[in-house]
């Protein structure tokens, strides 16, 4: 039997393990290396999951959105290769019916696709348990009451190697709430199960739609759940972590910095290999005394650290 | 008489002169017509390095082309609903004009905006202040001008599709959101093959689409049609949009004619930049139909006159380069044909706004297609194949794949055309950025098209 890759959260993997395939959820971490993709203007991570595509062995599909074009051109890279792949069309609109339907045929069409590949169809049961049952990774994230400054990330995908978490802990800081791609606020809204059982793809796309997520449009969910979780993680400074060339999130961070109420520190990554850490370490560190000294300070103001 | 002088591309400082002998002769122009170089005095310093077309129907082009943001601040003072429509460069805006009292433009457009004012616009120092840097593509220039509003009048609607779009315009345009201008989403989705066994349907310009993604962009049209109509107190009838795509295919038509003539005849009869403005009026009639279709009818008619008597402006057997995507300075297009290429075809992203709409299916049905259609919805290879077949019909010699600076889809794209020209037609292809203002690395632009101009003739020879 094959399996499944993928590292995009708005890939409902309920739905694939309910055709009895196992989904299995990438997040490489990004090297900078070569492997003859291309590599100016390409966002790095959208690269690394690329090439992870490539070097998996035969048995594997990947399946790739269009939840931005990066992802969607790296899609045409790997079948242009001979690799078997599949590339789901992600609504960016989510306020109109066409929206759902739209969803609700594309998880069709990759229902089909995945029989075609040996898996059987749909069972309910099947997944109204996968749906009981899903989780989302994420950073650990636990609350901290030891005085330390208290942060956030979010931006694109955080892979665990990363050791950004470390990185932020050797600074003396605590991260105490995750907003990437990788975290909770990446979980579909809650399931109607009558209507899972009657109509599946489009209850599960009218979940997923329910994300908030930047590169919908409007996007304006996002900011707001952004706001909410970061009052209520009591959140002192936000890093917004994004791969260069990333134009989804690079494009955001003035705004995310004029609305998240706390200072924000812009990290433009190109990697998570050695030769990146340094520079990152020190960009966190320099933010984090920044925010030690504005917190004792008595004139203390909220500013936008950016750059 | 001075009308009908040997073509040739001239200065700014020429055509002064000429246009004087013009008016002289008794050349009759439009109430936008004039010299050009009052536009010099309106901001757009770059026309004093530019090379024009010394024909009357040129002059008439430019100033079409100049006068527009004059064209949409009186169509606001006579109570014409303006609808600003973003990125689907063709379709969406063809809709608006079918729907009376509404003038429809595409704020992308002022990705230009830096180029002929040299930069003094401040439009790009303004996306700079908003996060939007460089690294974005020259159309964060749209921002910088819905900020301070020194370019088209804010328009009452906007209209913006998403989804197959590239990042940094899509990015970009909901910044513009986020800063207060309310803009109405539609989903493009991102064209795939149809499946073994998968209702399809053929789109213009010679791919082909499932049904079902068919379906999905003709209700995502018929939603905006409504809501223009709606802001425009206005109704949008099926006959107002058969009357609409027949308006637009007689504009397509005499484009396609006017590009085949220009591109197929040797020598080059109409240059490059004046080839490239003139397809840039299929997207949205620069704010006036009628206008534009006068002004590529004049185009056409020139361009039958030099062909018959055997006049060009370039040297017969310049190398013939077939152009993709459009370059953020127009200067560029001069370059080619000063280095002894001629532009023989083209893929400036929008040959979904010069292909024929379909007239012989239901109008809403036959716009979905057309906004289907759109090269950069589709594959990468997709794009490649059908440039691999404009490149053989017009018996291109080379290739240049123009970068356009932080554009998403050209840090992928131009490998997979590069690969499959070079396996198909065994013609160099070459990639190359250029950005707004190409002073800087002119030099370095020109080294690299001479190579490839070189390595044209020798193939040839």
């Amino acid at each position: 039997m094959f399996g499944v890759i993928q590292t995009c959260p708005c890939v409902p993997v309920e739905w694939i393990e309910a055709h009895g395939v196992q989904a299995s959820r990438r997040i490489p971490a990004v090297t900078t290396g070569s492997s003859g993709l291309p590599e100016a203007g390409v966002c790095p991570f959208a690269r690394a999951f690329t090439e992870h595509v490539l070097a998996a062995g035969d048995g594997i599909i990947a399946i790739f959105t269009t939840r931005c074009d990066q992802m969607r051109r790296m899609y045409d890279a790997v079948v242009s290769r001979g690799r078997s792949a599949f590339l789901l069309n992600v609504p960016a609109t989510w306020q109109t019916a066409t929206a759902e339907q739209m969803f609700a045929a594309e998880l069709e069409r990759l229902g089909r696709h995945l029989q075609t590949v040996g898996s059987h169809a749909l069972d309910r049961e099947r997944l109204l348990a996968a749906c009981d049952r899903a989780a989302v990774q994420g950073l650990s994230c636990a609350d901290d009451a030891s005085g330390r400054v208290r942060l956030a990330v979010t931006g694109g995908p955080l892979p665990t190697e990363s050791g950004f978490e470390d990185l932020v802990n050797a600074t003396g800081a605590r991260l105490v709430l995750d907003c990437t791609e990788c975290s909770t606020r990446m979980r579909r809204g809650e399931i109607d199960r009558d209507r899972l059982m009657e109509a599946p793809a489009h209850e599960l796309a009218r979940a997923y739609l329910a994300m908030p997520v930047i590169h919908q449009r409007p996007n304006h969910r996002f900011f707001a759940w952004l706001e909410r979780e970061l009052t209520e993680a009591r959140v002192q400074g936000l890093i917004v972590r994004r791969y260069v060339w990333c134009d989804v999130w690079h494009a955001e961070v003035r705004r995310i910095a004029d609305e998240a109420g706390v200072p924000v520190l812009d990290l433009q990554v190109n990697g998570d290999d050695d030769a990146a850490e340094p520079r990152t370490a020190t960009r966190i560190g320099g933010f984090v005394e920044m925010l030690q000294r504005a917190a004792s300070s008595p004139k203390w103001s909220s500013t936008c650290e950016c750059g | 008489m001075a009308s009908q002088c040997c073509p040739a591309r001239i200065t700014l400082d020429e055509w002064t002169r000429r246009y004087a002998r013009l008016r002289a002769d008794g050349l009759s122009e439009p109430g936008y017509g004039g010299p050009l170089e009052r536009h010099v005095d309106d901001g757009d310093s770059r026309l004093l390095g530019l090379k024009f077309d010394n024909s009357p129907a040129a002059l008439r082009l430019w100033n079409l082309l100049l006068t527009e943001e004059a064209r949409l601040h009186e169509a606001r003072a006579r109570g014409a609903t303006i609808v600003g429509v973003m990125k689907d460069l063709g379709t969406a805006a063809m809709v608006a004009w079918s729907i009376p009292n509404v003038v429809a433009f595409y704020p992308d457009g002022a990705w230009w905006t830096p180029c002929l004012t040299e930069q003094n616009s401040r439009v790009l120092a303004i996306a700079d202040s908003l996060g939007l840097d460089e690294s974005f593509c020259p159309v964060r220039a749209m921002v910088g001008a819905f900020v301070n509003g020194e370019h088209f009048p804010i328009p009452d609607l906007l209209v913006c599709s998403a989804g197959a779009v590239c990042d940094d315009f899509s990015a970009i345009a909901q910044r513009l959101e986020a800063l207060g201008h309310p803009i109405v989403w539609w989903e493009m989705p991102r064209r795939r093959r149809p499946d073994p066994g998968e209702p399809a349907i053929e789109l213009p310009g010679g791919g082909t689409a499932p049904a079902e993604q068919v379906r999905i962009v003709e209700a995502e049209l018929r939603r905006i049609g409504r809501i223009m109509a709606d802001a425009a107190g206005a109704s949008l009838t099926e006959a107002n949009l058969v009357e609409g795509i027949r308006r637009a295919n007689r504009v397509r038509a005499c484009l396609r004619e006017l590009r085949d003539l220009v591109f197929l005849a040797d020598p080059c009869p109409m240059p490059a930049l004046e080839i490239l403005i003139a397809e840039m009026l299929a997207i949205h009639y620069c704010s006036d139909y009628d206008e534009s279709l006068a002004v590529i009818e004049g185009l056409l008619t020139e361009t039958k006159r030099r062909v018959a008597a055997g006049l060009g402006v370039l040297e017969p057997g310049a190398a013939r380069i077939f152009w993709v995507n459009p370059v953020a300075d127009l200067r560029v297009m001069n370059i080619v044909e000063d280095i002894g290429g001629r532009i023989c075809g083209t893929d400036y992203m929008i040959l979904h706004a010069i292909d024929a709409i379909p007239e012989d299916v239901l109008p809403w049905q036959a716009l979905a297609r057309t906004a289907l259609a759109d090269p950069l919805v589709g594959s990468a290879s997709d794009r490649a194949e059908r440039i691999c077949r404009d490149a053989v019909r017009y018996h291109a010699q080379a290739v240049v794949v123009s970068r356009i600076p932080g554009a998403s889809h050209c840090a992928t794209e131009g490998a997979a055309i590069r690969e499959l020209l070079r396996d198909r037609l065994g013609i160099p292809v070459i990639e190359i950025e250029v950005p707004s203002i190409t002073d800087a690395v002119e030099a370095g632009l020109r080294t690299r098209l001479q190579a490839l101009v070189e390595a044209a003739r020798r193939e040839r020879a």
